[in-house]
Order: structure tokens, then sequence, then C-alpha cells
């Protein structure tokens, strides 16, 4: 059924001349009702696409996964205990950066005072990620001081958490396989469980995972954001706002 | 209010494509030129005759500026448009009786 609504047809224009014909009330109620369900329609659509910068996955991904290297790197040499002081850094670093690409983004960018939905995405997805570094932060002073977190459940605590982060990433940004992306956390999570041994060379394993299961996606969001359309489940399976087509009712 | 009666909505916003800008920016958030056009099936040129529209209206906010190179046109519903789509679905649900 072909949506007509009184500017697109001049026939149910009442304000166009006395001489047309004027509709009752069943054809005004059913016209605002499809005006309405078109309006639902488009703001459905629009909060389905949350501009969440690629930017903050990219950065936790190259900071943790440069942790993972040093890390590495210093656990061959004399200064090997001091290794497990690069992740507060890691921390702090990744915070900072979030930080200043939060700043970045919204400088200047917001003509006007309000509120904004994605802003409260944003908003939830930073505090998420600051959870993963205050849980990093924890483990880390609790391995110091009892010396009872060994490195095998350290690295199983560290990639659940990243594992929960990341999938909560796609749920609250509303892109799916992010979440999909994030079981990959798990698998690793499981590979480590089942190693004898646990050396230095997991940290490589880890730097890569770095590499393909938050930098990788957070370069594929970006570079979608700034092409002008995400990479959505919503955006590619979502009818398009078509003019002149049915809505639908509400 | 037997007759159907629209003069009582907001003529600006009442053209099709301009609706679907408004209902498209309604979460506040500030969106991007190429998202909207992508997302509402519109030619530049269109979205840009009916953006300008809007912003002479002062319902939206337009900002140039460049991302790295590239120049990005980003909008965002001012109070006063926001207002103005409130008011307009607020008229347009009092043409429905309560059921």
């Amino acid at each position: 059924m072909t949506y007509q609504s009184p500017k697109d047809n001049d026939a149910l224009n009442p304000l166009d001349g006395t001489d047309r014909p004027s509709l009752e009330v069943p054809d005004r109620v059913e016209i605002a009702q499809r005006d309405l369900a078109f309006i639902r329609t488009v703001m459905e659509k629009s909060r389905a696409i949350i501009g969440l910068s690629g930017l903050h996955l990219v950065s936790w991904g190259l900071i943790t996964g440069s942790t993972c290297l040093a890390h590495y790197a210093v656990l061959g040499t004399s200064a090997a205990r001091y290794g497990s002081f690069l992740w507060p850094l890691m921390v702090g670093l990744g915070w900072l950066v979030s930080h200043q690409i939060s700043r970045r983004e919204y400088a200047g960018a917001t003509p006007c005072d309000v509120n904004t939905g994605r802003q409260s995405v944003e908003r939830l997805f930073a505090g998420l990620w600051a959870t993963v570094g205050i849980g990093a932060l924890t483990m880390f002073v609790a391995a110091q001081l009892f010396d009872t977190i060994g490195a095998r459940s350290q690295l199983l605590m560290v990639s659940s958490t990243m594992w929960v982060a990341t999938f909560m990433t796609g749920h609250l940004s509303g892109i799916r396989w992010i979440s999909a992306v994030s079981f990959g956390w798990l698998a690793f999570a499981i590979y480590v469980s089942q190693l004898a041994v646990i050396d230095r060379s997991v940290l490589l394993i880890m730097a890569a995972a770095d590499g393909l299961l938050i930098v990788m996606p957070g370069l594929l969001i970006e570079r979608a954001r700034v092409s002008g359309g995400l990479p959505t489940p919503q955006n590619h399976t979502a009818q398009s706002v078509t003019y002149g087509q049915d809505q639908g009712q509400g | 209010m037997g007759k159907y009666d629209y003069r009582r909505l907001d003529d600006l916003i009442h053209s099709r494509v301009r609706l679907a800008i408004m209902s498209y920016l309604a979460d506040g958030a500030t969106r991007d030129f190429t998202e909207i056009k992508q997302a509402l099936d519109v030619t530049d040129g269109n979205l840009s005759a009916h953006l300008t529209k809007l912003e002479d209206a002062q319902y939206v906010a337009i900002e140039k500026r460049f991302s790295g190179r590239r120049p990005q046109t980003l909008c965002q519903l001012t109070p006063r448009g926001l207002a103005a789509f409130s008011d307009y679905v607020e008229r347009l649900a009092a043409l429905i009786p309560p059921t």
C-alpha cells in the first residue's frame, strides 16, 4: 500500500481549496497512525546505529599487545621479576589514551547542549573498559601482596575479563559481530587452561590475540564509521526507509 | 476536530524527508551527513536542501569539519528542533482517538 501524506497528494490536502473532498475521521486517524509508525521506524533505525569509536578498541588492543611483548622481552633478561610492573602502567596508559579519544570525539562536535543517547552508551563503554583496568590492577596488587596468583590464573583472569568486556562492547553498541569475535578470548582461556606448562611464549600468543580480537575489530569499526556507515547487523538487515512505501501500522 | 486538520501541525516538519531527518536525529545524537543519507536512502542534493531548511529554522545545527583529510558534515537536533518535533508528535498523536 502506497503511503501518501497530504502534501504528496493534492486530493488529500484540505489546505489547497474548498472544492477538495474533506476526509472524515477514519482517514485522518489512519494517516496520523501511519505518520507515527513512520516516525517510530526511523527512530528505531537511528537507535540501532551507535556511533561507537573504534579508536577505543584500537588503542586498548595496541597497549595490551605491546605490554605482552614488553613483558615477554623482560622475562628474557635479569629484570624478569619486574615484568609484572608493566601491567599497571598499561592500565594507566590505556585510561589516559581512552580519555583523550573521548575528549577529541566530543570537542566542538556537539553544537547544542543535549545529553545524547550515544554519549550515554559511550560512557557505559568507557566504564566497562575502566572495569577491565581496575580488575587487572587489583589482580596485580593481589599478586604482589600475597604471591598466590600464578601465571596461569593471571592469564585466565585477564582473558576472561577481555571476553566479557568485548562481548559487552558488541552488545552495548549494537555491533553484534563484535560479541561473536569476543568468543576468541574464551578460546584463548581454554587454551591456557589446558597447557601443561605456562612459559613466556604464551605472552606472544596473547599479543597476537590482542591484534586479532581487539585491534582488527576496532580498525574495521573505525573504517566503517569514517565512511559513514557501520557494518552492523541492523544496517544490513533493516529495510531502508523509503518514501512512498507503507511503513506499517503502529 | 472532525476534519483532517493538518493546519495545526508544523508545516516545516511535515514534509516527508524533513520528518524522516527529524525522526532520525530525535535521540539528540550527532550524526554524519553520509550516515543520514544512507539510512534514509536520499540523494546528496535532496538531503542537503532539506537540511538547509531545517538549519534556517534553527531546528538542526550543522557543523562542517575535517576528520583527518576527509571533510565531514555533522548534524544534530537543536533544543528548539527537539521541542518542535515533540510538539509535532504530540499533535499527531492527538489526532488519534483513544481506544
